[in-house]
């Protein structure tokens, strides 16, 4: 059994393939075929043993046709009477091959029309009294009335394409009357015919002679509407066809590339204007985070500065003011308005008033970067902070009720335990690293207890006061 | 027309006997006429009209004017009279050589449909080109190629000596290469043994194939095919 057959190779359509004859070169005696492919396997399986059936699917159609044979209804048909005069035995085959006629482009003598059902019905109508208009007439005039508005609309220039809108009747009484006096009908039945042919037309929004009849639009979804017109090579989606294409519909849309193209370098070129500013803005801020630290270090040297009881109002004018100041710059300057913000610059004031210490710029959360960068700045003012209190730039003040909530209990006082003025210790809570909570009692900078009570620590939130 | 006078009105004006167009074929009573879509519009969209009773899978959404109509004909001396038809497009992207084909119902099951196919490969040869039907294909479309794609190969299979290669069956049939393998692979004629791939051709089996895909049609003699391949006017 050749294995290697159920491996498919590709097959060289170039290559000449041996014919082979005998049955003796295949494995099997009697069956042709080994299982080149499972297919064949599976109809050797389902066929009978003597028949091969490999033409299985090409026999098995027929005989369910076989079993509907009787339920289709054979047709019947019924000889005409005037059938040898309808088809009368006048046509002699000439011994060359027929040519077809030309092409009849232009609307000729032959009239085109066909009366049917409804203008039959109103010519019968019509000739209920006297008969005084011959079908053939009739369908004469309705053809004539085509053309001639065709013609009307042609000179006016308003012959379109694809069907749009409807199509206008141009024709007149009056024209028609006097281009058709030859054909000798009475004036009183021309207008009728006239008023019958425009009330259809009318009905119809289209002529009524198919061949004047507009293609509807290469775009029409409508699925009854059909033969819509095919541009002159057929379209199909390849790269080939759309070389060949140089109208003004491919510049216009050149030109709509180009544009875009533009606006999209203004965008990137904005954009990229926008990063760096936020990249400056980025480092900025680092060094002043940077500067912050220092200072803060520094604080406990240059404290003894401060305390000039006459420095206060001053300082407190200049922090207010400046509070005032940077709030309004800020407001211009910050994407996003800080709604804590009035509140802090109420509260520091308060706590100012209050405690009658210089109010020190609270510890920031993230979002206030922006406000703290003026303090230093214009001010030269280097804050009152509590060396002793970790200063922890980017965290957010633990909230007692939250706390609560969670079931955290604060660790409770421990008593007897060292500190510099025999004071309790208390634990200061804050988030730290990766959002734990953590309540010190030794701040890790100073190496020293965590004394609560001397802290100027701010929070933004106005339950600051809770802190004291 | 829905009436019969409608009907004897319009005979009486139009003496047409036959259908618009060139015959480009005569063989015994049989007659084959060329109708160019764009020369004859009204009758195109009258016969797609037509076609589309009988074809659910039909689609009328493009004009005629892209196809040429091949209109089979038997003749007699009240005239020409349409059995069936195919139509093919008259710049083929995909090389099909047939988009619609249809045996009007009364003339069904007489060998006109398989002449059909078998007529419009006869074009294909005489242009030079491989052929191929429109796909999707329906099913009994499907049926009617394999049976006419099966007679053909096997017959030549039958007959020729030595080797040959799949594009050589190509060229003499004007049947696309993959038509051909996609047949030969269908009734298990493609094996690979030794190292190559070889074709099957024992007599017994072939004539088994053969009697599995029914008789052919009626057959197109081409000799009498009188036509030169469609250009473009200016």
């Amino acid at each position: 059994m050749s294995r290697l057959s159920f491996r498919p190779r590709p097959l060289d359509i170039h290559k000449k393939l041996p014919i082979v004859k005998s049955v003796k070169d295949f494995e099997d005696d009697d069956t042709p075929t080994t299982s080149a492919t499972r297919s064949s396997q599976l109809l050797r399986l389902s066929a009978a043993d003597s028949d091969f059936n490999v033409g299985n699917n090409i026999e098995v159609a027929p005989t369910p046709a076989k079993k509907l044979a009787s339920e289709i209804p054979t047709p019947q048909f019924v000889v005409v009477d005037t059938y040898e005069r309808d088809y009368s035995r006048t046509f002699a085959q000439p011994t060359s091959y027929l040519r077809g006629r030309g092409a009849r482009a232009e609307l000729g003598e032959f009239v085109e029309y066909d009366l049917d059902n409804e203008d039959e019905d109103w010519l019968q109508q019509f000739n209920r009294e006297k008969k005084t208009l011959s079908p053939d007439r009739f369908e004469n005039l309705l053809f004539k009335f085509e053309v001639l508005d065709h013609k009307a609309r042609e000179r006016a220039g308003v012959i379109t394409p694809t069907f749009g809108a409807q199509v206008p009747v141009l024709l007149q009484l009056d024209a028609a009357a006097e281009a058709l006096q030859a054909q000798g009908i009475k004036h009183v039945v021309f207008q009728s015919a006239y008023s019958y042919w425009k009330e259809k037309r009318e009905r119809w929004q289209k002529p009524i002679l198919r061949r004047l009849q507009p293609p509807p639009p290469v775009n029409d979804t409508n699925p009854y509407n059909v033969f819509r017109p095919r541009e002159k090579a057929h379209r199909l989606h390849t790269r080939r066809m759309q070389r060949r294409e140089n109208n003004v519909q491919s510049f216009e849309k050149l030109r709509q590339v180009r544009r875009n193209l533009e606006q999209a370098k203004v965008i990137l070129e904005a954009l990229i204007k926008r990063e760096e500013r936020k990249r400056d803005a980025m480092e900025t801020e680092v060094s002043l985070q940077r500067l912050q630290m220092k200072y803060k270090h520094e604080t406990e040297l240059v404290e003894d500065s401060f305390d000039v009881p006459g420095g206060f109002p001053a300082f407190s004018n200049k922090f207010g003011s400046s509070e005032e100041e940077f709030m309004d710059s800020d407001d211009v300057a910050n994407f996003r308005p800080r709604p804590t913000s009035t509140p802090r610059a109420s509260a520091a004031a308060q706590n100012f008033r209050d405690s009658g210490h210089p109010v020190v710029v609270p510890a920031g959360v993230p979002k206030q970067e922006f406000r703290r960068r003026f303090i230093p700045n214009t001010n030269r003012w280097l804050h009152k902070m509590d060396p002793l209190e970790p200063l922890l730039l980017f965290t957010k003040p633990l909230i007692p009720e939250k706390l609560a909530a969670a079931h955290i209990v604060p660790p409770s006082r421990v008593p007897g335990a060292k500190s510099s003025g025999g004071a309790a210790v208390e634990f200061h809570g804050r988030i730290g690293r990766g959002g734990r909570i953590i309540f010190d009692r030794w701040n890790p900078l100073s190496h020293s207890p965590i004394n609560f009570g001397n802290s100027y620590h701010l929070p933004p939130k106005p339950q600051a006061s809770m802190y004291n | 027309m829905k009436r019969k006078e409608q009907l004897q009105r319009h005979m009486r004006k139009c003496d047409l006997k036959h259908p618009p167009g060139d015959e480009i074929y005569r063989s015994g009573t049989l007659s084959m006429f060329e109708v160019d879509g764009k020369k004859n519009k009204v009758y195109g969209q009258n016969l797609c009209y037509l076609a589309k009773l009988f074809l659910d899978h039909k689609t009328l959404y493009y004009d005629v004017d892209l196809f040429l109509f091949y209109i089979l004909c038997e003749c007699d001396d009240r005239g020409c009279h349409m059995v069936g038809y195919f139509s093919k497009e008259k710049h083929s992207e995909e090389s099909y050589n047939l988009a619609c084909i249809l045996t009007l119902p009364p003339y069904q099951r007489k060998g006109y449909g398989k002449f059909l196919i078998a007529f419009s490969y006869e074009l294909s040869k005489k242009e030079g080109k491989v052929g191929t039907p429109e796909r999707p294909l329906s099913d009994l479309g499907l049926l009617s190629y394999k049976g006419y794609w099966t007679r053909v190969l096997l017959d030549i299979l039958k007959k020729h000596k030595g080797n040959i290669s799949i594009k050589e069956l190509s060229d003499m049939t004007a049947i696309k290469a993959d038509d051909i393998l996609n047949t030969l692979q269908s009734l298990d004629l493609i094996q690979y043994r030794k190292g190559q791939h070889v074709i099957c051709a024992d007599p017994k089996v072939l004539d088994r194939h053969l009697k599995a895909a029914g008789r052919g049609g009626l057959e197109v003699d081409v000799s009498k095919l009188i036509w030169t391949p469609y250009r473009e006017q200016g």
